[in-house]
């Protein structure tokens, strides 16, 4: 049997994933395997290699796929943060966990959008009360939940 | 308050600090020889350095210059655009040496808009679109921030830079996404390193949400003990949250080496010994490699720092450091192409500097 990717060397390695809790399975050769394990390395999902839609998707802003992407680890335009949101979500929790912007924002858009001071207090609170119940110092994450409440009653 | 009334605050007024900021010694020089603030900036509508044709970085290098061409710098300290592929090779080497070119700009190519004193340093086509670079001596990152974030407010209004209210500025490599900064602390760190605590420090940085490496970067090693600290988190974290933990840890840092000198000097005798070695090799010597000159002025500046050596200062051990690198040498000196002319002319430039009768280097701006 030939590599169910490249076509061209013969298959030694079966190589399965769940996708939507169904195991899916390809037989490929081990220089395809080394491909796969390039792109779990950089934090991409292999799903792209059995989604032939997925990987064929352009981004309009610099015409890269997410496969472009993910062997790189790098993006190619601001657009491809939106265009591959999906895609991308993995990977920036891999980086970032769930942080989201804390610092400043273009002094050009301050009249567009204001930013509630509120709900970036409770981000971070959140994110307190996460990291001290991983601790186990409940009796700090207690407070930090009374916090919360307190501050989500003022925004109501 | 407009745009054209926002100027920088100007820190080259005082004629004691006219050697541009690598030459001088800041606060807390004794054991931090430089701060840095580097911001990644993208325009909107443009695809990353990577993807864009050969017309796009035209236009871009074209967009900056005349972004550049208004702004509001303080007197004398406007930006000079240069094309990195037009640079002569020792100013390159020289750019790189000082850290206001990062190496993989200096290979491949890209734009620099650089102010006259040094301290503002704009890679154009690097990894993002603009990497604004604000620098200093000493510990000095407050310093450094105001002034950077002066510039990304000025270069913003004119060349608007991609922005999401949730991930921050959007760079190119995701690791740089939120506030797109790096800041960072260069330290000379021998005795933590003598004892080992350096290696232990490594490795737990990433708890402390720092990187620890070499002066030049990913990939160097500490180079005659020296290292550059910086954040390692870009988002989820203000600017000035990320700025107090740095400056924070490095603080603990320089009073743990200093208190660890005390004892890694221990034998004064012996110590002393190879400081005067230092030094009578850089006053006497013919032919001085830029290595050597590093090497003996690292054991000196320790030596100063510790009030052995009264005879030198840290602000010459820096200008001495500054101005023997090959670019330097050079740049004074085209004629001398070999490695002898240029070992030549070094242990003579050494020997002027420390004689007190060396001339100080030629205004920075202009020497492309």
């Amino acid at each position: 049997m030939l590599c169910a990717l490249c076509g061209k060397n013969p298959a030694q390695i079966t190589y399965t994933q769940l996708k939507g809790g169904q195991p899916q399975t390809l037989h490929i050769c081990a220089a395809c395997m080394a491909k796969i394990e390039g792109y779990l390395y950089t934090g991409a999902l292999p799903g792209a290699l059995f989604d032939k839609e997925e990987t064929q998707r352009r981004c309009p802003g610099c015409g890269s796929t997410y496969r472009d992407i993910a062997k790189e680890g790098k993006l190619g335009c601001a657009q491809c943060y939106r265009f591959f949101k999906r895609e991308n979500r993995a990977m920036l929790q891999k980086i970032h966990g769930n942080a989201t912007h804390q610092g400043k924002r273009p002094v050009r858009l301050a009249g567009v959008r204001a930013v509630r001071v509120k709900d970036r207090q409770l981000t971070q609170l959140r994110q307190k009360l996460a990291g001290l119940i991983e601790e186990q110092a409940f009796e700090e994450a207690a407070q930090v939940r009374d916090e919360i409440k307190k501050l989500e009653a003022a925004n109501d | 308050m407009t745009d054209n009334d926002r100027t920088l605050p100007a820190g080259a007024a005082d004629p004691a600090a006219s050697r541009p900021w690598y030459a001088q010694s800041g606060p807390q020089g004794d054991v931090v020889l430089s701060s840095r603030v580097r911001l990644a900036r993208n325009l909107q509508g443009l695809p990353f350095p990577g993807h864009m044709s050969a017309e796009q970085t035209v236009q871009l290098y074209q967009r900056a210059q005349q972004a550049a061409d208004g702004a509001a710098f303080g007197p004398g300290r406007s930006l000079t655009f240069y094309n990195v592929a037009d640079l002569a090779d020792w100013r390159r080497m020289e750019l790189v040496q000082h850290r206001l070119m990062s190496v993989q700009l200096a290979q491949k190519g890209g734009g620099l808009l650089l102010s006259g004193d040094e301290q503002v340093s704009i890679m154009l086509c690097e990894e993002d679109h603009l990497r604004i670079q604000v620098m200093n001596a000493g510990l000095s990152l407050k310093k450094c921030w105001q002034q950077a974030n002066l510039l990304d407010d000025y270069f913003d209004s004119r060349l608007e830079f991609s922005f999401d209210e949730k991930l921050g500025y959007l760079t190119h490599c995701p690791t740089n996404l939120g506030t797109g900064m790096r800041a960072s602390v260069l330290m000379h760190l021998p005795a933590l390193e003598h004892t080992g605590y350096l290696q232990e420090l490594v490795g737990v940085a990433h708890k402390l949400g720092l990187t620890i490496r070499g002066a030049y970067g990913e990939g160097t090693g500490g180079e005659r003990s020296m290292y550059q600290i910086s954040n390692q988190h870009s988002l989820g974290l203000s600017e000035g949250q990320i700025l107090e933990n740095l400056q924070a840890v490095v603080e603990q840092i320089a009073e743990r080496e200093r208190a660890e000198r005390q004892l890694y000097c221990k034998d004064q005798l012996a110590f002393c010994d190879r400081v005067y070695r230092s030094l009578g090799v850089l006053q006497y010597a013919r032919l001085l490699t830029h290595q050597e000159v590093m090497e003996h002025c690292g054991v000196l500046r320790l030596g100063c720092s510790l009030g052995l050596c009264p005879e030198l200062t840290l602000e010459t051990l820096s200008h001495i450091e500054a101005a023997t690198g090959t670019g330097a040498i050079l740049q004074t000196a085209p004629q001398a192409t070999t490695y002898r002319q240029q070992d030549k002319l070094r242990a003579d430039l050494v020997r002027q500097i420390i004689s007190g009768s060396a001339a100080r280097p030629a205004a920075p701006g202009g020497r492309a």
